[in-house]
């Protein structure tokens, strides 16, 4: 039975006001987390882009830079040439690096990820104003490089193509050099046979040189036998000479003394006269130098002045009106 | 005593004396036949030597000795700033190249000697000379003009006639003939007047190619051979070969190609003896065709077969 005494209901009015406290705050929390997720705390400023085509775009989409998010797609729409406007929502701690010159590129997360839109931050000292335009890069999507792959590629497998044909074709270059490479080492056999056949004919051939050659010897030492008198009269004349040679070389000796002598009264004589050389030569250099300048003067003395050929004055060569 | 008594009557008989007063008199007007050349200064002597030795090499056809002689020479002048000793080495290095056919270089030299000139007026005309040279070599002919008629207006009289010969070949590249003969005539006359026997030579000829450029075969004959006379008479190969070369043109034009072919013939054989084979071979080739034209098949095989020879030796 329940009573108003039970200790259960004590303090109940604090409990439930507690209890709506709790659930008040909790309500108030979810709506500051999800405002924060939602940047609804934050101060933002719109930039406008103008797409070709909508694909990848999507309301809500984060904008990064560098890698860290910087705001969202705010909204997508289509305008009057059929091109896509997007406004971003950008916060407005980043707008320092949203510049003039800064390019935002539609790209994917890794291979597989979703889209996001990659911010670029400029060099340009003008900041993109409050719903101010920022360009597009135009990236290439998975299909186009697929194509662009596809077409550079074609080539190459149309060359081997061609080129597994020319090796197959049975009348092919390829194909007849097999072919003669075949016949070839088939006549490798025969040549080996005609070789064997040759080396035997040498083999004999050989044989008979040995005999001829030994036939040979047995007449040489016959002949060295017939000059063993002829050596002996060579022996003789040497003995001679050994006997004369000392008498000859006494008489060398003897004229080589005289011609030392001879050499040594030479040059204590060149030893003396040659510093005069020097003094000579200045001298006779000199009396030259005198009758030349002598000659010269006489050249100009009448009468030998009037037959003697008159100097060449001319200073230029002819300068000839034709050549 | 007797030795000094014997003297003093040698020296007081009137005889003797007229003898001595007679010698010493003699002595003085011998004294008077002498001639003592003035010395220049040193490097300048040297200059000069050199500039001399380059003129003997150049006439003797070694351009490489005469080169390096005027090289010399202009260095010496040089060290002293001798002007006009510079200028002179300048133009003669410049007609050195300009034998030789190095235009480049005759022209850098030629215009040193153009700034030099200023400050010898007396060789300026040479200088404007070589510079229409040069200018008409490389088939500038106003500027050529231009040149040949400062030179002309600046020039003596002693030097006048090359200038006018000049002038005259420049009107005639230009194609003004009638200009042209008036000044190889005026050219030729003042040639006569000053002796120069090889400017005489040089506006027969031109006279003769206005003639020939007229038509009239007879006056550039007898033009030609005048020209070629004086050309023999100074020894001038390359002259003799080119008064041949047109007497050879004159008759072919006249339709007597035998007369034509012997002309170019001897051409030829100048040109070979001189060692110009290049010129021999273009001499050779027309000759070539001429013995062709005129049946002679023999001698036409044997130009062909020199002209093969020839053409190896310049290889």
């Amino acid at each position: 039975m329940i009573t108003g005494n039970d200790n259960r209901f004590r303090h109940l009015e604090r409990k439930v006001g507690v209890f709506v406290c709790a659930a008040l705050l909790g309500v108030m929390g979810a709506i500051l987390v999800i405002g924060i997720e939602k940047d609804l705390f934050r101060a933002t400023y719109g930039v406008r882009l103008t797409a070709p085509k909508g694909i990848g775009f999507s309301q809500g989409m984060p904008i990064k830079l560098s890698g860290f998010r910087i705001g969202r797609v705010k909204s997508i729409t289509l305008n009057d040439s059929a091109a896509v406007d997007v406004v971003l929502q950008i916060d407005r701690r980043y707008s320092k690096w949203i510049r003039k010159d800064s390019v935002a590129r539609l790209i994917k997360e890794g291979l597989i990820g979703d889209y996001i839109i990659e911010i670029s931050s400029g060099v340009s000292s003008e900041l993109i104003p409050e719903n101010g335009l920022i360009s597009l890069d135009k990236t290439k999507a998975l299909d186009e490089l697929a194509e662009e792959i596809a077409d550079k590629v074609k080539p190459v497998l149309m060359d081997i193509r061609d080129i597994i044909a020319y090796v197959n074709a049975s009348d092919g270059d390829i194909k007849q050099t097999m072919r003669n490479l075949n016949t070839f080492t088939g006549n490798l056999e025969k040549s080996r046979e005609r070789t064997d056949s040759l080396l035997t004919g040498s083999r004999q051939m050989l044989e008979g040189a040995f005999k001829k050659f030994d036939i040979l010897l047995v007449k040489s030492e016959a002949r060295i036998d017939q000059a063993q008198p002829l050596l002996e009269k060579v022996d003789n004349s040497l003995g001679q000479i050994d006997r004369k040679l000392p008498l000859l070389l006494g008489k060398v000796e003897k004229t080589l003394a005289h011609l030392e002598s001879f050499s040594g009264e030479l040059k204590s004589t060149s030893s003396e006269a040659l510093p005069q050389i020097p003094q000579l030569l200045d001298k006779t250099k000199g009396v030259i130098d005198e009758s030349e300048a002598v000659i010269e003067g006489m050249k100009w003395v009448w009468p030998l002045s009037s037959v003697m050929e008159k100097p060449d004055e001319r200073s230029l060569v002819k300068g000839d009106s034709h050549e | 005593m007797s030795g000094h008594l014997s003297r003093g009557t040698v020296m007081s008989e009137p005889r003797n004396l007229v003898r001595v007063c007679s010698a010493l008199l003699a002595a003085s007007l011998f004294a008077g036949c002498v001639t003592t050349p003035k010395r220049e200064a040193l490097p300048l002597q040297q200059a000069a030597r050199h500039n001399q030795k380059g003129l003997r090499a150049e006439e003797t056809s070694n351009l490489k000795r005469a080169g390096a002689e005027f090289a010399e020479a202009y260095r010496l002048y040089s060290s002293i700033e001798n002007y006009p000793g510079m200028v002179t080495a300048l133009i003669n290095s410049s007609r050195l190249f300009r034998t030789a056919g190095e235009l480049e270089s005759a022209e850098a030299v030629t215009d040193r000697a153009v700034l030099l000139a200023v400050n010898t007026p007396e060789l300026a005309p040479e200088v404007w000379f070589e510079k229409a040279k040069l200018s008409l070599l490389k088939g500038g002919v106003e500027e050529a003009l231009l040149w040949s008629e400062k030179a002309l207006a600046a020039s003596p009289d002693t030097e006048q006639h090359r200038m006018l010969n000049l002038s005259a070949r420049i009107y005639l590249g230009k194609g003004q003939r009638a200009r042209a003969g008036e000044l190889a005539e005026e050219g030729l006359k003042k040639s006569r007047k000053q002796s120069d026997r090889q400017e005489e030579a040089n506006a027969l000829r031109l006279i003769g190619e206005l003639e020939l450029l007229e038509k009239r075969q007879k006056g550039a004959i007898d033009r030609f051979s005048e020209a070629l006379a004086i050309d023999k008479e100074l020894a001038l190969p390359r002259k003799i070969s080119a008064d041949l070369r047109a007497l050879s043109q004159c008759y072919e034009l006249m339709g007597d190609r035998v007369t034509a072919a012997a002309y170019l013939d001897r051409a030829v054989e100048v040109s070979v003896s001189h060692g110009d084979h290049k010129q021999a071979v273009v001499d050779l080739e027309k000759l070539h065709l001429l013995q062709e034209q005129i049946g002679q098949k023999d001698a036409a095989f044997k130009t062909e077969e020199l002209i093969r020879k020839l053409r190896q030796v310049q290889k």
